[in-house]
């Protein structure tokens, strides 16, 4: 099940939610949380569930020898560490299936889990990770431990919460009409990134690069279609799960934020998935590091493991070197030289270095990312743009249109900030501001509704 | 600014203020309330609760005029739990009652003509949709720009047809019937999926059919029209490149059209050149 299937949506979530509603107690909403998030993952797959049980459960065990080990024998809490490491990498490469670059594992369709088994492991190594280093106790009550586990709030995108950050909430949290607000409006609008906006990226992305008639155009518009479907795709699912959360009665840290041009491809890689990022980061130790060379090395290092977190293949890794290694370098040389560039040569070495390095993403061979790479320079290509391109982008430019001003921070801010301005004025004006703004959350809700029923209804 | 900050803390001291971070949300919420913002987002909240509970109900109870009999499909058993049939099942029969299928689809489409210029309404019709599963837009697996290492197999739209064998006195030669491949009896080398098939035979004389068949659509469409001219010919050779246009009328009796709904048998005629084409699938 996913967050977008309509038997989720309009089905297990509302029915989920009024039942949890019913009682104050966290002890009853996690209960009701436990057994519908099992529900979610074993919608279809029933193996799930069995796997996920059998995990948490050596994950609760670990934690609790690690706790009680590390005072008296480091070694061995290492050694118990160690082990939970080896069970859940094993995990998340053999299940290990992430939405972002769905079916793209070697070999392993058949068993895969489609349940974020990627955040699923770090989630279950992270509790043992940080009961090792002192962070947090290990937890006795088992039930605590699942809810943190298995919450489906958590699966589909993350974010990477710590249970240190989670326990509190877990044991005592409030469900009152704010949360309740906020949460249903970031989730209406994150299913409104994911239905309308994500669609017409693909839409472009199909066309552009499109091996039948290869043309110039093609390739750039193509390839920053791809990177803004897998932006709107992944954003819209961090919205839906902090969404989903807020409706919960947790509050869980923020998953992206706004690409900055002064902080150059370091700030871009951080600011996408960046408790995944994090994550990694503090394994390596690098935030506590303050030799150059080591935070360079440690970079390309996190750059490799995140490629293969993302996607378990040669080519991922590949990747994610690269863009570690473009990471290294502008700590040690190129931040002091690109600094003094003006923020618009910035945005473009931005958009071209992500489409150099992470646009091999999308082609499974040297040879086809060769021949995009060719393409973008007109190199092999015939015409400048194809009918189809133009077509897919003229039957949705004023989609487009949105989801420039949604990507484009300072575009956004003018509008956000002009809207603040409008309501500050009189008591009149904020309520048209209001009523606008309460309509066009309707209008998502409404048009993602229906563009889901049409496209799953079968006659 | 410092003075004046030291003003205002002076000031606030005089007040009791609530420590405890629940009294302040409580002091925040009411003065909310009482400033109107509240109320914005109470009639939100239930503007969006009202829309979620509708669509669910309607989703749920509505299922577009159609009883459902067959619920055999829905049999609830240990077995059908663990291997994951029964909530596949369930969660089939929820997309095939999902109300006013048809309206919904128009509905995409009139939505649609506000995204741009250029999109279109589709012309009302039967009704073979298609689910999104099968709408494939930029799918990974198949990226056009790789190398294509399969250039040896054949593909599923090639369509092989035989050269016309004809002897020495210049008569066409038919082979039989077993040496045709494809089913159906068309003489595509690349044997299809049985779920979409469709032959249609053009022979020299006057007589032809079209047999389409399509075995796994929702809506089964099976026609058969023949068109059966009996015609006295006078000489052996059939052409074979092109129809007559010029028809005998005056030994000619009229066209008889028969339709039926299935019929998949072997044409009347042998064919003396067969031609075989296929409709892409579905």
């Amino acid at each position: 099940m996913t967050y977008t299937d309509l038997i989720f949506l309009f089905g297990m979530f509302p029915a989920a939610t009024v039942l949890s509603l019913l009682d104050r107690s966290s002890e009853y909403k996690n209960l009701i949380l436990i057994l519908t998030s099992l529900l979610f993952f074993s919608w279809g797959r029933p193996f799930a569930v069995c796997l996920i049980f059998l995990s948490l459960f050596v994950d609760w065990g670990i934690g609790l020898a690690v706790g009680s080990l590390r005072a008296k024998s480091r070694p061995a809490a290492l050694a118990m560490t160690v082990i939970d490491a080896a069970m859940n990498l094993g995990l998340m490469l053999v299940f290990g299936h992430n939405y972002l670059f769905e079916g793209r594992s070697p070999g392993l369709e058949e068993v895969m889990l489609p349940v974020g088994m990627g955040y699923y492991s770090l989630r279950g190594f992270s509790y043992v990770q940080d009961v090792f280093r002192g962070k947090i106790r290990p937890e006795r009550n088992v039930f605590c431990l699942m809810t943190y586990m298995v919450s489906f709030h958590l699966m589909c995108a993350g974010p990477v919460v710590r249970y240190g950050d989670m326990e509190s909430q877990i044991r005592s949290r409030e469900v009152n009409t704010d949360k309740l607000n906020a949460g249903l409006n970031r989730m209406v609008w994150g299913l409104g990134k994911i239905v309308l906006l994500s669609e017409v990226f693909a839409k472009i992305m199909a066309a552009g690069l499109n091996g039948n008639e290869i043309t110039t155009l093609g390739c750039w518009l193509g390839m920053l279609a791809f990177f803004a479907r897998y932006y709107f795709l992944f954003t819209g699912l961090c919205d839906m799960s902090r969404g989903l959360s807020l409706v919960g009665g947790f509050v869980l840290p923020l998953n992206y934020r706004d690409i900055e041009p002064d902080e150059l491809f370091t700030g871009m890689v951080k600011s996408y998935n960046t408790t995944v990022v994090g994550f990694f980061a503090d394994l390596l130790g690098l935030p506590e590091s303050k030799s150059k060379v080591r935070t360079a090395v440690g970079a390309v290092i996190c750059g490799g493991l995140m490629g293969l977190w993302y996607h378990v293949s040669l080519g991922c890794l590949v990747i994610g070197l690269a863009a570690g290694a473009l990471v290294a370098a502008e700590q040690l040389f190129l931040k002091d030289i690109l600094a003094k560039l003006p923020a618009a040569v910035k945005y473009i070495y931005l958009v071209l270095t992500a489409m150099i390095i992470f646009g091999g993403l999308e082609f499974k061979s040297f040879y086809g990312y060769r021949k995009w790479l060719l393409g973008l320079v007109g190199v092999g290509t015939k015409y400048t743009l194809s009918v189809a391109v133009k077509n897919a982008v003229m039957n949705n430019y004023v989609l487009i249109l949105i989801a420039f001003c949604v990507v484009c921070a300072p575009v956004r801010r003018l509008i956000t900030g002009g809207a603040d301005k409008l309501s500050a004025k009189n008591r009149r004006a904020y309520s048209a501001v209001r009523a606008v703004k309460t309509l066009a959350t309707a209008a998502v809700l409404v048009i993602s509704a229906i563009t889901l029923a049409a496209s799953a209804s079968v006659v | 600014m410092d003075i004046d900050f030291t003003k205002m803390k002076i000031e606030g001291e005089k007040y009791p203020l609530p420590d405890e971070c629940e009294e302040n949300d409580r002091a925040v919420r009411f003065l909310a309330l009482e400033t109107g913002v509240g109320h914005f987002d109470n009639l939100n909240l239930l503007v969006l609760a009202v829309l979620f509970i509708f669509i669910s109900v309607a989703f749920l109870a509505v299922n577009g005029g159609k009883i459902n009999t067959d619920d055999e499909e829905l049999t609830f058993s240990k077995e059908t739990l663990m291997t994951g049939e029964f909530t596949k099942n369930l969660e089939e029969r929820y997309l095939r009652d999902l109300p006013l299928p048809e309206e919904m689809k128009s509905a995409r489409e009139h939505i649609a003509l506000l995204y741009g210029f250029g999109n279109k309404l589709s012309e009302k019709t039967s009704g073979n949709y298609t689910s999104a599963s099968e709408e494939n837009y930029g799918d990974t697996d198949t990226n056009p720009f790789d190398r294509d290492d399969d250039k040896d197999k054949l593909s599923e739209n090639a369509v092989t047809t035989t050269a016309v064998v004809t002897d020495k006195d210049g008569n066409t030669v038919t082979e039989d019937a077993a040496a045709e491949t494809a089913p159906g009896g068309g003489t595509t080398a690349v044997s299809r999926p049985l779920s979409t098939l469709s032959t249609t035979t053009t022979t020299g004389t006057d007589e032809e059919e079209t047999t389409t068949t399509n075995n796994e659509a929702p809506v089964v469409t099976t026609t058969t029209t023949v068109v059966t001219q009996k015609t006295e010919t006078s000489s052996e050779t059939v052409s074979t490149a092109e129809p007559p246009t010029d028809t005998q009328t005056s030994d000619t009796e009229p066209p008889v059209t028969e339709p039926s709904d299935t019929d998949t048998g072997a044409p009347d005629t042998q064919p003396s050149e067969p031609v075989s084409s296929e409709a892409p699938a579905e």
